[in-house]
């Protein structure tokens, strides 16, 4: 028998190093790639908190621009 | 320093008369209380707006008067916008942009006064007039502010793309006498440094990227023999240093560990390096990413400064 979607959780999916990950929509890079065993360092964020993005050492590059406490919402390459 | 600051009092009336008539949108204009740099001016934009409502051309839009809190961090269009509403000038995460979620969490436009005050010359005159004025391929004109030792310092309407060169020569009177030209700042504190033989690179927006420097605001800073780009930089890192608002890493420490290695008398050039490429690439705002940019001219320009360790 299919899922039921309606009560799926809606996923973005995006490449991260190269590899095709998924996040929910409103989850943060960071709490994506933890989830698919992808440590990006990080300081200033606490789990149940907004994000603060100030200690800055989770910067990711997203096509060359370079981004923290960014939401996983669009559908570009992350390396 | 103090030459230039003099000279910005000085030039600072004469420069917001002219900026004072055409403004036409919610206006805020930043002072700094602790020097009182920008008291004149404030009144003149008093002055002016009361006029203005007195004997209105037109319907008028609000127009508020903010006085700022002061900090240099104020002028990034989020820290300017955190400081309007009532909170500590930091620069806020993007996303999202200010013209999507800015002032009072409204769709927000920041405008230069500079800008603001061409719009209605090149209203009444016309868009050629405007793009006539340039030089060297570029076109349009440009209120340059110069300092440092050049006999006429002060606001100059130049055309834009011009060369320091011509600059000096034409609008500034020339070197002060004794004096050689050696090397300017463009653009303020953090645009950078080049040295006098690129004194023929037109200045407009866009034409000084090739040599890691930017134009920002046009404030050039004439140097001498009688300077070193070195001490320039450190000058202006220990500026930098004072204006970091401290929201973010990479600029509250990286400006001051670069003034710590920046003083010292040989320069350490493969950690200076390093902590120049985490400022540009991890930095919130403009202030940090912009911050190594004398730094970084000092090591490409004036490789002679760190050769003898003075």
């Amino acid at each position: 028998m299919a899922a039921n979607t309606e009560y799926m959780p809606a996923t973005v999916e995006f490449t991260l190093n190269g590899k095709k990950i998924s996040a929910y929509r409103g989850e943060t890079i960071l709490l994506a790639a933890r989830r698919h065993s992808v440590e990006i360092p990080n300081l200033c964020y606490m789990d149940n908190r907004p994000p603060d993005g100030n200690c800055r050492s989770c910067m990711v590059e997203i096509e060359g621009e370079r981004l923290c406490s960014r939401l996983a919402i669009d559908r570009r390459k992350r390396t | 320093m103090s030459q230039a600051q003099q000279t910005c009092a000085s030039t600072e009336e004469a420069k917001t008369r002219q900026y004072a008539a055409p403004m036409a949108v919610h206006v805020w204009r930043g002072t700094c209380p602790r020097n009182s740099e920008y008291a004149a001016s404030r009144k003149i934009l008093e002055k002016e707006l009361t006029a203005l409502k007195a004997d209105p051309p037109c319907e008028l839009p609000p127009l508020h008067l903010r006085r700022g809190a002061g900090a240099y961090i104020c002028g990034e269009e989020s820290g300017m916008i955190e400081s309007i509403q009532g909170h500590r000038g930091m620069p806020r995460l993007r996303p999202p942009f200010v013209a999507i979620n800015g002032l009072w969490s409204r769709p927000t436009l920041e405008q230069n006064l500079e800008t603001l005050h061409w719009v209605r010359d090149i209203l009444e005159k016309g868009a050629e007039w405007f793009a006539e004025g340039g030089r060297h391929t570029r076109k349009g004109l440009r209120a340059f502010s110069v300092s440092g030792r050049v006999k006429k310092p002060g606001v100059h309407r130049a055309p834009a793309g011009i060369t320091m060169r011509e600059l000096i020569d034409e609008y500034c009177g020339g070197m002060l006498d004794g004096h050689e030209f050696y090397g300017y700042l463009t653009g303020g504190a953090s645009g950078g440094i080049l040295p006098a033989r690129l004194a023929n690179v037109p200045l407009d927006f866009d034409t000084l990227q090739e040599h890691g420097c930017f134009i920002g605001s046009a404030a050039m800073i004439v140097l001498s023999q009688y300077d070193t780009a070195k001490r320039a930089a450190l000058n202006a890192m220990r500026f930098f240093a004072h204006e970091s608002c401290g929201k973010c890493t990479p600029c509250r420490v990286g400006t001051a560990k670069a003034v710590q290695l920046m003083a010292q008398p040989v320069w350490e050039l493969e950690k200076l390096n390093d902590l120049a490429t985490v400022m540009v690439d991890a930095s919130i705002c403009g202030l940090g990413q912009a911050a190594p940019n004398p730094l970084k001219s000092v090591m490409k320009y004036f490789p002679e400064e760190l050769k003898n360790g003075s």
